[in-house]
């Protein structure tokens, strides 16, 4: 039976770890945004520089996001659209990122790889997905955008990690649990089982060279 | 004799260019309110109540259905005596630059493709990318906008089969091509296909096959009843909605074809994301706009 269960950050271990799949949750705090591989590397390289971090990331949760805003000349924000991106682009910088940041909940679409589940597993961390191409309804649920990292780094205003700050957040479902489970198993790479069932179906007789 | 000004067309064009990012077609609503209905898998349903208030919420709001605004792509169709004597790249370039600048703020997507440079206004070069189409006799412009964005657009195919392959070769790459792509784009998908040409008409065949309404066949007897076989494999794939499993991974499959040359099979698969984002427009020489669907 799965439950719903309203989360605050930093996130604890132990609350991590009572979720399992298609628990549904809700998060209040801060989300950090992250849509680009040099996020991802600049965090890690100053964590193996021996740099402090400009955020706390231990038991934080981050978001695979495009989003889009204004600064206003008084230096406030005008926040005008979030949603999630494709998770399995930042597959490879992901464990790492588990494992020496402390991140203990990741935000996306459409599932993480067998690695990045073996990190959730070793230090505690889930992946919350949400539905994708849902700009619409997953902006108006953010409450304030609180900082930009990193400014001068992209020339687009679009571009930077972000701050934000939440209340409620979501529905955020449990699909891939802190103890192995994954809802991704076919999708993230499809069985040569199935791909028989659909030949056989349509009448194809031999692999091409693509499969 | 009316002539079409720059600053009607420019008027149309960020009109279109806005419906197709906020306003779902009917064809897709239609198919993801069935999708909903004879969806069996509860992760599913969920999602699709999710995405189906995402759209209807996008068309009240005035507000984008994806923040992924896409590589701004128009399919321009006119003839020849259409009275418009200014530059059509100055207008659409205006209209794009105008409305990220400030008339309706959009993330800023395009860059080159090797240096990466970003001019911030969603303009590049040849983008907005015009694709031109003349058919003789029309009294007006008909402009369709497809945003096309980055997560369904990275996973699109191509290749050049031996014609020995014939229709099973296609049916394999598609399917190859969609498992491929698995929960990363999206699903449910509108896959458009395209097969026949060179290498250019080929691409351009799959993307017009996945603007044509999913609920509308190919005319060709064989191709219809191909796109039909390719629509029940592909639902059997278990990727489903956003890859939670289930009997929803395809909306629609469509097929376009052109003459080929004897040694050649090509073929090409546009995967597009479920909003199928497509929205069209016929402006007339007195600057009159008609929004329709397509």
């Amino acid at each position: 039976m799965s439950k719903t269960v309203y989360l605050t950050t930093p996130l604890k271990r132990e609350d991590i770890e009572d979720l399992a799949i298609d628990d549904i949750v809700y998060i209040t705090g801060d989300l950090y945004t992250m849509m680009y591989y040099d996020h991802f590397t600049r965090l890690l390289d100053m964590k193996a520089a021996g740099e402090s971090l400009p955020m706390e990331l231990e038991g934080a949760a981050i978001y695979h996001t495009g989003t889009f805003f204004k600064r206003r000349e008084d230096g406030s924000y005008d926040f005008r659209a979030i949603g999630t991106t494709t998770s399995s682009k930042f597959n490879s910088f992901t464990p790492d990122l588990i494992r020496k940041l402390g991140i203990r909940a990741i935000l996306g679409k459409g599932g993480m790889d067998r690695a990045t589940l073996d990190a959730m597993r070793e230090c505690g961390c889930v992946y919350l997905a949400l539905a994708g191409g849902c700009s619409a309804i997953y902006t108006c649920k953010v409450d304030r955008l609180e900082k930009e990292y990193w400014p001068e780094s992209h020339k687009s205003w679009a571009d930077n990690m972000l701050k934000l700050n939440v209340t409620s957040y979501g529905p955020l479902f449990v699909s891939m649990d802190a103890h192995g489970n994954s809802l991704y198993g076919e999708a993230q790479g499809v069985s040569e089982d199935r791909r028989d069932m659909i030949y056989k179906k349509l009448g194809i007789k031999s692999k091409g060279r693509e499969s | 004799m009316t002539e079409l000004t720059k600053d009607d067309l420019k008027k149309a064009i960020k009109a279109v260019w806005i419906r197709s990012l906020t306003e779902i077609q009917p064809d897709i609503l239609a198919g993801l309110e069935h999708a909903r209905e004879v969806e069996t898998n509860p992760r599913a349903k969920n999602y699709l109540d999710i995405i189906i208030e995402n759209a209807r919420t996008a068309t009240k709001n005035h507000s984008v259905i994806c923040q992924d605004t896409g590589v701004p792509t128009f399919f321009i169709k006119t003839s020849l005596g259409f009275p418009y004597r200014g530059s059509l790249r100055e207008a659409f370039d205006e209209a794009l630059h105008e409305l990220t600048m400030g008339e309706f703020p959009m993330r800023p997507m395009v860059v080159d493709p090797l240096t990466r440079e970003d001019r911030c206004d969603n303009t590049g070069n040849n983008v907005p990318l015009l694709h031109y189409e003349l058919e003789e006799g029309m009294d007006h412009m008909e402009i369709t906008a497809m945003p096309k964005g980055a997560g369904s657009g990275y996973w699109g195919t191509l290749t050049f089969l031996p014609p020995s392959e014939g229709v099973e070769g296609v049916k394999r790459f598609v399917v190859d091509s969609v498992l491929r792509a698995g929960s990363n784009p999206c699903p449910p998908l509108i896959v458009g296909v395209g097969i026949g040409g060179p290498l250019e008409e080929v691409a351009r065949l799959a993307t017009a096959a996945s603007c044509r309404p999913i609920d509308r066949r190919n005319p060709r007897e064989d191709l219809a009843k191909l796109e039909e076989e390719l629509f029940e494999a592909l639902n059997m794939s278990n990727i489903g909605v956003m890859g939670v499993g289930g009997d929803t991974t395809v909306l629609g499959v469509n097929i376009e074809t052109s003459g080929s040359h004897k040694p050649w099979l090509p073929i090409a698969v546009n995967v597009n994301c479920w909003p199928g984002r497509k929205a069209r427009c016929l402006v007339y020489a007195d600057g009159r706009v008609e929004q329709v669907s397509c």
